[in-house]
Formats: C-alpha cells, sequence, structure tokens
C-alpha cells in the first residue's frame, strides 16, 4: 500500500478495533506509514455508511477510491480472505489523475515481484481463444494454474513483454521457469512431461 | 445501504493511530484509497 505515496494519494486504514489495538497492530507491522482509523465508537458507524459493516459487527474487506472532489471512484468489495489487487487500485489512480500518474511513473519492478511464480503460471486476458483452449487442457488433466489477467495487471503486461519481443501476446506460461509464449499443446506436453495423462 | 461510484463519499471524523484524528474532508485535492479491514492482525 505504500506504492501509493506520490499519486497524490492518501491511504487511509479504517476497522472497527479501537485506537490501542491499531497501534499495538501498526507496531507488530515494523509501523505503517498510513493512518490506522478506529470506527469503534459508535461502534461500526462508518463501515454501515459505506455499507460494509457485516453483521458479525466488523467489516467486509473492501476498497473505496475517493477522488480530490470527494467523490466515490472505485468501489472493492472483496472475499474476506483475498488479499486486494494493489496493480488494479493503481490502474484506477492513474486513471482518474493521469497528470499526476506521469509526473510519477509506477514501479513495474517492485509490482512484478509480487507476480506468483513456480507451478503453472498463465499469463491471460478474457477473450483470447488460446487461454480457452489452454483451461480446457490443463482441467482435462487435472493440473492446477493459476491465471493472471494481463489486462488488469500491467506489472503482469510488462512481463509479458520482456519474455515475447514487445508483443502482449496471450496465452504466455510461466511454469517452473519455463517460457512458453502462446498456445501449443505439443509444446505444453513437452515441458509437462508425464504430468500430462490425457 | 449501499453505496455506488459517482456517489458522495460519506464523511467522518474519527480517532486514529499517532494519536490523530482524522476528518476525510481533510484531504479534499487528494485522491484517498479508503481500506476496510475487518480486524487487526488480520491482513490489510
Amino acid at each position: 500500500m505504500d506504492l501509493f505515496e506520490g499519486l497524490n494519494t492518501q491511504v487511509l486504514g479504517i476497522s472497527i478495533d479501537h485506537v490501542p489495538c491499531l497501534e499495538a497492530w501498526a507496531e507488530s507491522l515494523g509501523g505503517i506509514t498510513y493512518p490506522l482509523i478506529s470506527d469503534f465508537w459508535p461502534h461500526g458507524m462508518t463501515a454501515r455508511q459505506y455499507g460494509v459493516l457485516r453483521d458479525e459487527g466488523y467489516s467486509e474487506r473492501a476498497i473505496f477510491i475517493i477522488d480530490r472532489e470527494g467523490i466515490i471512484r472505485y468501489i472493492d468489495i472483496h472475499d474476506i480472505d483475498e488479499q486486494p489487487d494493489n496493480d488494479e487500485v493503481f490502474s484506477i489512480l492513474q486513471q482518474i489523475d493521469p497528470e499526476n500518474a506521469k509526473k510519477h511513473p509506477v514501479d513495474l519492478e517492485a509490482l512484478a515481484a509480487q507476480l506468483p511464480h513456480g507451478g503453472i503460471v498463465m499469463y491471460c486476458n478474457t477473450w483470447c481463444p488460446g487461454c480457452r483452449k489452454a483451461r480446457a487442457f490443463f482441467e482435462a488433466n487435472h493440473l492446477d494454474y493459476k491465471e493472471v489477467d494481463i489486462s488488469r495487471n500491467r506489472a503482469a503486461a510488462a512481463q509479458v513483454r520482456k519474455w515475447a519481443n514487445g508483443y502482449e501476446t496471450t496465452p504466455t506460461f510461466d511454469i517452473d521457469g519455463h517460457i512458453l509464449i502462446d498456445y501449443d499443446e505439443s509444446k505444453l506436453r513437452e515441458i509437462l512431461g508425464s504430468r500430462v495423462t490425457k | 445501504m449501499k453505496l455506488a461510484v459517482g456517489q458522495i463519499a460519506p464523511d467522518f471524523t474519527l480517532p486514529a493511530t499517532g494519536s490523530r484524528t482524522i476528518t476525510l474532508g481533510q484531504y479534499r485535492g487528494q485522491n484517498v484509497v479508503l481500506v476496510f479491514f475487518p480486524q487487526a492482525w488480520t491482513p490489510i
């Protein structure tokens, strides 16, 4: 979350915990640079106003991006166990504040470090036919794979361009470090070896 | 009530870490990423 500094952006964390609890937590994490706000009393009132208070008395995991005029520009309420997608938040910030984004280019290398490694990773997008074939192939063989949508993740798109001579070719696979550009079933079989059963 | 994109973000004034009091309105002129998380000691 510190990545957003420089985008004319203030990050604010908020939970229903009381301040001493938030202080202790921030300290245990080695100091969080942005404020953690206590929505403790009246209990969860702000979470309720934002429509994210759960019946259990605590909030959903949610991100609201509010522009410089105080208007909500993006809402993401995600699975309570899922981590927010930093890069997506980044893209939204750049859209709503393009001038400032130019002054502070995104540190793609820092974001690229967060891309998954190991096992089968497929860089894809929602429409590509090769990605659909690959999904069917993996599923038929009961192979686990991770997907990274390069239309939603610019660090991933940059990574694919680096591998594919400047093109955003999808699908591109990173299979335990073996890079395969585009869908090619015979090459996939070669890389996966005995893991392919069908 | 659920909020929608395009609406004005409800203002709040609440205590925060570092003995601060935070009012959303004080960040007018800046973008704000407001991250709700369920409880401390869970990943933010």
